[in-house]
């Protein structure tokens, strides 16, 4: 009798637990269910979105501006009509902080990216400062990075090389390390679109935000 | 029977004990709901590292809980009166036989700032600004030979800096909202003029006042009376304020719009200008000082979508 007591209260608690991760439950948050069981919303933006997330993640106790660039190279055509593959490149400035929830962003690239790093000039990450050592957690002035300069001392990912394809996520996260510039280093991750599951219970987030992206240039054409 | 009754006296305390534990851990984790276990004890999906060094460390990082994107799209364009003007001075710029600056002005998109604030379930908050659009100043198009009767004209960082349209945050935002009055850059120089009205001779002189130069300019609501009447036109209906965007679920996107039309007011120049490019134009950027609806219609008329999915 006492085991069937305990046994039900156990698989009582169970049914619980796993009532509240499903998806109609309000017991439990998405963020609670998608750690415990994923397939709640997308890690990863996937092809059909055409975009790729690159997240900052910030594990100092600092406060952190960190300079991504995406380069593409898109073929135009020169003076004498021949087709030339020119680089362009979109360097965004994130700031993040050493408290929960704001010490990751990230930003979304469209796709056709051949290569990602770290600082405005991604062939010079072992001079070119990467990340930016906030001064204090006061406003800076526009346009300016203050604070130290600390090169990412990695090399910029490449997606010819098969670093990383349209639809991943990439992860470019700074730790604490004595004997670093800035006692930072800077790890780089990649969690492909391939390696995730294709349904998901909750948002279609990046899908959605390509089709919002979508509609505002279709109205705009009109 | 002593000695059943002894077990029964031990044990009894121990399951029960069991139970309310184990009660007590499954709701306290699910009620409390945001701090979980390390993903990587639950979630089949995982991260690899990737050094692009080749050491290998090996090492992975915990999955994060889902994200929430923000999304901001500008669809704002020139008056084509003010396209004009640009092209005119563009135009004098390659007749004097200097490099034309740019030669498709008619593409243009006016440069917006839009600050932004993420406040999070626990409190904390993300204050960032969305920059985006072309960065053409009025005396980058001008002939540099012209006397303007400018001599300091300051940059602003701002046109310079990189763009910034899309953010992705971490699950746990609570609100997402436009912090501040949004601004745009007005790329030329605007006069103010006084007309005056000569007593004797009724003939009309007009006299600079002042010249704003170019910067950014903030996008203000239309002035109401206590019935919400319009009393004074500028660049937004009331009832089209951007609203915030709350309740939103981990995975949730909020996306942000703005159209419109970046306009300024055209008068006529002061009575001898300085400026030799002014001297030939009947009407430039500007408006009389006593004209107060044209001066609140800068820097033009403008809608806010703010949605999420």
């Amino acid at each position: 009798m006492r085991g069937k007591v305990h046994g039900v209260a156990v698989l009582g608690v169970a049914l619980v637990l796993i009532w509240g991760c499903s998806e109609d439950a309000q017991l439990f948050s998405d963020t609670f269910r998608s750690f415990t069981s994923g397939n709640v919303v997308p890690l990863t933006p996937g092809p059909p979105s055409q975009l790729l997330l690159v997240s900052l993640v910030n594990d100092t106790p600092d406060a952190i501006e960190f300079v991504v660039t995406a380069e593409r190279q898109v073929q135009v055509t020169d003076e004498e009509g021949n087709p030339v593959i020119e680089s362009t490149a979109e360097t965004v400035r994130l700031r993040t902080f050493p408290l929960e929830h704001v010490n990751e962003v990230g930003a979304l690239f469209d796709c056709q990216v051949t290569r990602v790093g770290l600082g405005e000039d991604i062939d010079r990450p072992f001079s070119e400062p990467g990340l930016f050592v906030l001064e204090g957690f006061e406003d800076l002035e526009a346009g300016i990075s203050t604070g130290v300069g600390v090169p990412s001392n990695l090399l910029p990912l490449n997606s010819l090389a098969g670093n990383f394809s349209c639809g991943d996520t990439i992860i470019f996260r700074a730790i604490e390390s004595q004997g670093q510039v800035g006692n930072i280093k800077v790890q780089s991750f990649v969690l492909p679109w391939s390696s995730q599951p294709t349904g998901f219970s909750g948002s279609h987030t990046f899908n959605n935000v390509r089709i919002f992206l979508e509609e505002q240039l279709f109205e705009e054409e009109e | 029977m002593a000695v059943l009754r002894q077990e029964l006296q031990f044990r009894r305390p121990g399951w029960c004990v069991v139970v309310l534990v184990t009660a007590a851990l499954g709701l306290g984790i699910g009620a409390g709901g945001c701090e979980a276990p390390p993903a990587s004890l639950f979630n089949p999906a995982f991260v690899d590292i990737l050094d692009a060094e080749g050491t290998g460390e090996g090492a992975t990082i915990d999955n994060p809980p889902g994200y929430v994107p923000i999304v901001f799209v500008n669809k704002t364009s020139f008056s084509p009166q003010l396209i004009n003007y640009l092209e005119d001075l563009n135009a004098a710029r390659r007749l004097s036989g200097a490099d034309p600056t740019l030669t498709d002005l008619r593409s243009l998109r006016p440069r917006l700032r839009l600050p932004l604030r993420i406040e999070f379930e626990n409190g904390n908050f993300l204050e960032f600004e969305f920059l985006e659009g072309d960065s053409v100043v009025e005396i980058d198009v001008r002939d540099p030979d012209v006397d303007t009767g400018i001599t300091d004209v300051p940059t602003d960082p701002r046109l310079t800096e990189s763009d910034l349209t899309r953010l992705v945050a971490s699950c746990g935002v609570s609100r997402v909202e436009i912090d501040g009055d949004p601004q745009v850059f007005v790329p030329v120089f605007t006069r103010t003029i006084r007309v005056e009205v000569g007593e004797e001779s009724g003939e009309q002189t007009r006299t600079l006042v002042s010249i704003a130069q170019p910067g950014f300019t903030q996008i203000l609501p239309d002035e109401v009376d206590a019935d919400l009447n319009v009393t004074l036109l500028r660049n937004y209906g009331i009832r089209e304020a951007p609203a915030p965007a709350k309740d939103l679920r981990c995975g949730t996107m909020v996306g942000i719009a703005i159209s419109g039309t970046v306009s300024i007011p055209f008068t006529g120049p002061e009575d001898e200008p300085e400026d030799e490019f002014i001297q030939e134009h009947s009407e430039v950027p500007g408006y009389v000082d006593t004209d107060v609806t044209r001066q609140a219609s800068i820097p033009g008329r403008f809608r806010f979508l703010v949605t999420k999915r």
